[in-house]
């Protein structure tokens, strides 16, 4: 993966911009080599590079002076949350800082009648849960790092989990948010009611992987936790069978709180390292969970279990309490580690499909996988089409990591081919950057990429993540003059 | 002067050619909501002549038709398959008179009718759009799936954008089940205050509420289920909840249909004023209301509908709200003239941003400039 070139000039001025923001930050900067090593890498463990140095702000006020410095010194920015991105998006340059976000670690404040909870970006997702449990309240997206990942890191890159067939990603949990531009303004986008005046600026913000602001708020939606929560574990002998049965259950109308699937090899791997009482001789598991009351939960695992049977089912399980409906998970949320047992080393890949692609593009992902010489277990949130193929190698054995990125690229590729998309919940960083053409068009892709001009035209925020170029936004600026008169004649020119 | 594209491709030659003109153009589907539609502007952008074929794909919740498709035909279509808009969008009709509108107009102006709180907004549906930009370009952006978090949301900034950033053609929907059955209970509410407190203790209740909304002394409680299962979930919020009566079945369907489009709740020559707020700053902007102004609330009390006669046209409705909310509430005028402009200016920092944002999409500003947020460019 090619990244920008390092820029010598400011590579040169290491210590005077330590030295710089060590007064913006005065026990918050970190420049000695063993010192910013430990940032040097986040959850794709592929890339590694030193950053000039690391700043650990405090608050919104340091945040907008050190971006403001950045701005006016020419000096690249990489923000960071908890570093748990499996896509590269905390990934330092080598000319840029990292702004690491973890002290920013408070719960602001949790307003139970308006159903909402203020936090700083670097709070952790499961945190955020947890101050709330005693009043009943949850926050509803759970990535499968969330003992780890933080909040900041959940609204770059729009996460996911397990629940966001019924309760959605990050975006449809996010209320407002304070950013800080790169030139140092501090915005509010949205707030704890339902709906902002203008532009959604708040849903362009979410998931824009760290290009065009920093976090140092995030508003979240709260809800009531479930009253009732049961799971069925249902195994069938083809991965046809079940995912049939996935489309049958959704075109009778349930939504499943969860509908998760996983493929022999995962079963095998999760059943040895969790005990989580896996049948072993099925094809295809999946774990469907409702949620909410009593009434509710009972009726739709009737109609589930009924329409299993109709798709061959041949293992059929309910939990029927807490214990066991969390064992029934502790298989799936383990899986990543299992497959990391009986491999070396696994390369979670992320690609969404329509769901009626699925047996198609598994054919596709074992054909790709075997024709570099590789394995892979198969995981996915199923109800949503969201694949999670881990394809295994040995990161000793030369050639075998290009050869599971080659691998990764071409599943990718043909998740596209099929109707999809290039990533689900993992975003883009600098893993998919290079197949985002495959996806759009060249327009689409200047749309898009065009938009950091509004936000950060001199391209400081997390250059060389998500779009394989960046618009040069002095020449629109210059398109935009038209018989000699500009549209906004207010706005500063670049 | 009008001009009326059967193509993407002559749409966006038009554009193309108003864009060199310098000449803006009233961007609308089917006219259907004049209160918040474009505006005046050198000429009308007529997109009826752009049609298309509707994939509707119940199993995969997935729904892609053209921008021109009627909402009203498209809610019987998804209706047919047991499925709806989740997000509700209001019709029309009730306030303005024109008709059900298009689809295309209900995502551009962005509008989430009672389900809003429980199920989403109209934002958190809309998986993937083409259009045309102010540029002429042809654009396709967000994707036919149902996860999808590839690249800038554009599918969320253009949803709501009123038009004023690229003209849609295609939208692709997540579409979900409709709950076969539903009651509606109604429960006494004197206050705003009350009533909110009241909508919150049941907002706790685990069972598949779907609306809390409040008008005429009552709060009114949607509950949708299964047939089977409808009775228990009556009975458990009534157990939690003061006494009240029952509205069943279809009675209770017109019931909502009117709390979303205000049918019935908004007399004719009133003028609409729309505020999306904190629920617990309802009852602060309802003390602020002088006595000829009446109050509707929706979504648990986080939208309040301002109801007033011509003769208090000169209400600054923008100040109450601030007043109630500070700067986390606003204001809108859907219908009705007056002295106060229809919406207040963004705060200085948004609307500077948002004006670069309009100008990346549509530098020579001719995508309806007065519909742009802040008013005209």
């Amino acid at each position: 993966m090619k990244m920008p070139e390092p820029d010598a000039a400011v590579m040169a001025r290491q210590v005077e911009i330590a030295a710089a923001l060590g007064t913006i930050v005065p026990d918050g900067v970190i420049a000695d080599v063993d010192g910013v090593s430990p940032y040097g890498s986040d959850g794709l463990v592929m890339y590694r590079q030193s950053p000039l140095a690391v700043v650990l702000p405090r608050t919104t006020e340091q945040v907008s002076r050190v971006l403001a410095w950045c701005h006016a010194n020419g000096v690249k920015v990489v923000a960071r949350g908890s570093g748990t991105s499996l896509s590269g998006g905390a990934l330092p340059l080598a000319d840029g800082i990292v702004l690491g976000m973890a002290r920013f670690n408070r719960i602001l404040r949790v307003d139970y009648d308006n159903r909402c909870a203020v936090v700083q970006p670097g709070v952790t997702n499961l945190a955020v849960s947890q101050a709330i449990a005693h009043k009943g309240f949850y926050y509803a997206p759970d990535p499968s790092s969330q003992i780890a990942c933080s909040i900041g890191g959940n609204v770059a890159e729009n996460a996911g989990g397990v629940h966001c067939l019924k309760y959605g990603t990050t975006s449809p949990n996010l209320l407002g948010v304070e950013l800080v531009l790169i030139d140092g303004t501090v915005l509010r986008l949205g707030g704890p009611g339902q709906e902002q005046a203008g532009y959604d600026l708040l849903g362009l913000v979410c998931g824009s992987e760290g290009l065009l602001g920093v976090v140092t708020e995030a508003t979240v939606r709260i809800l009531p936790k479930p009253a009732t929560q049961r799971a069925l574990l249902l195994g069938f002998p083809s991965v046809a069978d079940a995912s049939d049965c996935v489309a049958a259950i959704i075109a009778a109308g349930i939504i499943p709180a969860g509908l998760e699937m996983m493929d022999a090899p995962a079963i095998r791997a999760a059943e040895d390292f969790v005990q989580a009482g896996y049948p072993t001789d099925v094809a295809a598991l999946m774990i469907a969970e409702a949620d909410g009351s009593a009434a509710e939960v009972d009726d739709q695992l009737a109609r589930i279990t009924q329409i299993a049977k109709a798709h061959n089912c041949t293992h059929l399980r309910a939990s029927t309490d807490e214990a066991q409906r969390l064992l029934f998970w502790a298989g799936r949320k383990a899986a990543f580690p299992a497959v990391g047992r009986i491999a070396s080393d696994y390369y979670c890949v992320d690609g969404t499909i329509p769901r009626r692609q699925l047996g198609a593009v598994l054919g596709e992902i074992s054909a790709i996988v075997a024709r570099h010489g590789l394995g892979v277990a198969n995981v996915f949130h199923a109800g949503d089409g969201n694949l999670h193929p881990l394809v295994m190698y040995d990161a000793s054995v030369p050639g075998q990591t290009a050869a599971a990125e080659a691998a990764g690229a071409a599943i990718l590729k043909a998740c596209v081919d099929a109707g999809g998309v290039l990533t689900g919940e993992h975003g883009v960083g600098v893993e998919k950057r290079d197949l985002m053409e495959h996806q759009f068009s060249a327009i689409d892709l200047a749309v898009q990429s065009r938009l950091k001009c509004a936000f950060d035209a001199h391209g400081l925020l997390n250059p060389g993540k998500l779009f394989p170029t960046l618009s040069r936004c002095a020449e629109m600026n210059a398109m935009h003059v038209h018989g000699g008169r500009l549209p906004f004649p207010e706005l500063p020119r670049f | 002067m009008a001009c009326r594209p059967a193509t993407t491709e002559q749409l966006a030659e038009v554009i193309r050619d108003a864009a060199a003109h310098g000449r803006s153009l009233a961007v609308s589907g089917s006219g259907s909501r004049p209160g918040i539609g474009p505006g005046p502007a050198e000429a009308d952008l007529d997109l009826t002549g752009l049609g298309g074929s509707i994939d509707h794909d119940p199993a995969e919740l997935l729904l892609t038709l053209p921008a021109s498709a009627p909402l009203d035909h498209v809610e019987r279509l998804l209706a047919q398959s047991g499925q709806c808009l989740a997000f509700e969008p209001p019709s029309p009709d009730a306030i303005w008179g024109l008709g059900h509108g298009t689809i295309g107009g209900a995502i551009a102006s962005g509008l989430s009718g009672p389900r809003r709180p429980f199920a989403g907004a109209c934002r958190d549906h809309v998986l993937g759009l083409s259009g045309v930009t102010g540029r002429g370009e042809i654009l396709t952006a967000g994707g036919k799936v149902l996860k999808n978090v590839t690249g800038f949301d554009l599918p969320r900034l253009l949803t709501g954008s009123r038009g004023t950033l690229a003209v849609l053609t295609q939208i692709t929907l997540k579409v979900l089940p409709l709950a076969p059955a539903q009651a509606t209970l109604l429960l006494p509410a004197d206050t705003p205050a009350k009533a909110v407190r009241i909508m919150a203790d049941a907002l706790m209740i685990d069972g598949g509420i779907t609306g809390a909304a409040w008008s005429e002394g009552a709060v009114q409680l949607r509950i949708e289920a299964s047939a089977a299962v409808l009775p228990a979930l009556v009975d458990a919020a009534r157990a939690r909840l003061p006494a009240g009566q029952l509205i069943e079945g279809d009675a209770s369907r017109a019931l909502w249909a009117a709390i979303a489009s205000l049918h019935g709740h908004a007399r004719a020559d009133e003028i609409i004023w729309r505020c999306p707020l904190p629920a617990s700053r309802a009852p602060a902007l309802a003390a602020l209301l002088p006595p000829a102004a009446r109050l509707r609330l929706d979504w648990a009390g986080a939208l309040a509908w301002v109801l007033l006669p011509a003769s208090a046209a000169d209400l600054d409705v923008h100040a109450l709200v601030a007043q109630a909310a500070g700067r986390e509430g606003h204001a809108e005028r859907l219908r009705g003239d007056g002295p106060i402009p229809a919406r207040a200016p963004l705060e200085p920092g948004v609307a500077a941003l948002s004006a670069r944002v309009k100008a990346l999409f549509d530098p020579a500003g001719i995508l309806s400039p007065a519909a742009a947020p802040g008013g005209a460019a």
